[in-house]
């Protein structure tokens, strides 16, 4: 499969900023699916609104472009009625987390067979720049002149806890593992998490010094730190108890179970009947 | 094979500058038709995948991956 089999040559150059990380998340997510081989006439992009909620509308594939933070909603309808289709959600921090978070973690813990990449540029990047639950402490945006007050969430540790099959962080200073990591997803049964950390120069960059791409590709790489580092020592500098607060983003897989998915145990009912 | 540049999707980011190991690229000087300062490929003989024939499969990749525009090519001319 070409590149332009799996984007619509026809809507290139796409409409993202200079530098925004989505069209390197776009890249990844194609080379994934090309070493795999997997039939993109089996899979279905579901999306909410925001600039990641846009990535769906440029792949030659059937997608949904939703309402606001209800892609998870419309993609469980879909693995449900079609179990035999790749469900997979693309869609931003605020989408998924902000608007649509309890959707989420309910899809988690039930362990809905889909696969989601979620998009956290760190603010709400299509409508200027506001913050998001992502924002890190201190961060200015558009709503927080002064710097951000709230703590943010850390995604990935909070989709491993509501119950994911797989559940891994990778930024756009790391495409290789990211492509492995995709694979990963694709193969795992149950739901699959990562979340990307990905640069938005224009509105989150240009408000906190780094309005040029490469600049804000340098401090996620150097506020990334691998999961291996990580103990659970309150008084060590990279503590994992602490998750997100003191900015930084810890990377790789940090859940992989077996749990049966959704769906499942309902078929190995049909097939024994109820219990005594 | 090395990388080229196609001026048609190139924005100018220079992430392609920040990303190759082996420094291939530097920022352009020349705006193009579409107004941006597209980067160009200054040193293509220093690329792992300089002496990869063309349609192989390349050793480094990471320029291609990281382009946003999908602006990057492995090609000889
Ligand atoms: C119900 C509803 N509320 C608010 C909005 C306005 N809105 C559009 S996109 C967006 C946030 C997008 O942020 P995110 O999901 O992080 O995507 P990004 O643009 O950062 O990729 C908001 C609040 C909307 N479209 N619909
Ligand atoms: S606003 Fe931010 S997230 Fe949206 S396209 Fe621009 S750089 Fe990317
Ligand atoms: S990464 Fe791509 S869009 Fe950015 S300067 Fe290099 S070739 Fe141009
Ligand atoms: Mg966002």
């Amino acid at each position: 499969m070409e590149f332009f089999d799996f984007y619509r040559k026809d809507r290139w150059p796409h409409q993202f900023c200079p530098g925004c990380g989505l069209g390197t998340i776009m890249n990844c997510l194609y080379k994934a699916f090309n070493d795999l081989n997997i039939d993109i006439d089996k899979t279905v992009f579901v999306s909410g609104i925001g600039c990641t909620g846009r990535v769906p509308g440029y792949i030659n594939a059937d997608s949904l472009h939703t309402t606001h933070g209800r892609a998870i909603a419309f993609a469980t309808g879909i693995k449900l009625s079609r179990p035999d289709l790749n469900v997979i959600v693309i869609s931003g921090d605020g989408d998924l987390f902000a608007i649509g978070g309890n959707h989420i973690i309910h899809a988690a813990r039930r362990n809905i067979d889909l696969k989601v990449i979620a998009v956290n540029n760190a603010n709400y990047g299509l409508t200027g720049g506001q913050m998001a639950p992502t924002t890190p402490y201190n961060m200015i945006t558009t709503t927080t002149p002064y710097g951000q007050r709230e703590y943010p969430f850390a995604l990935a540790e909070l989709i491993a806890a509501a119950g994911a099959n797989y559940v891994a962080r990778w930024t756009t200073a790391h495409p290789n593992q990211l492509v492995k990591s995709i694979k990963e997803a694709m193969q795992t049964k149950g739901f699959s998490f990562i979340e990307v950390i990905s640069q938005c120069p224009v509105n989150f960059g240009r408000r906190n010094k780094m309005g040029d791409p490469v600049f804000h590709l340098r401090w996620i790489k150097d506020h990334s730190v691998p999961i291996s580092k990580m103990t659970f020592d309150i008084n060590s500098p990279y503590d994992i108890v602490d998750l997100n607060t003191k900015g930084i983003y810890i990377i790789g897989d940090l859940v992989k179970r077996n749990r049966s998915p959704y769906g499942e145990i309902e078929k190995e009912i049909e097939v024994k009947g109820p219990q005594e | 094979m090395y990388p080229i540049i196609n001026k048609d999707y190139c924005k100018g980011c220079n992430l392609c500058v920040e990303v190759c190991p082996k420094r291939v690229f530097e920022k352009g000087m020349e705006i193009t038709h579409r107004g941006y300062y597209a980067a160009v490929v200054k040193y293509k003989e220093q690329c792992t995948n300089f002496k990869i024939p063309n349609g192989g499969k390349p050793l480094c990749e990471i320029c291609w991956l990281t382009c946003p525009e999908h602006a990057i090519e492995f090609k000889e001319d």
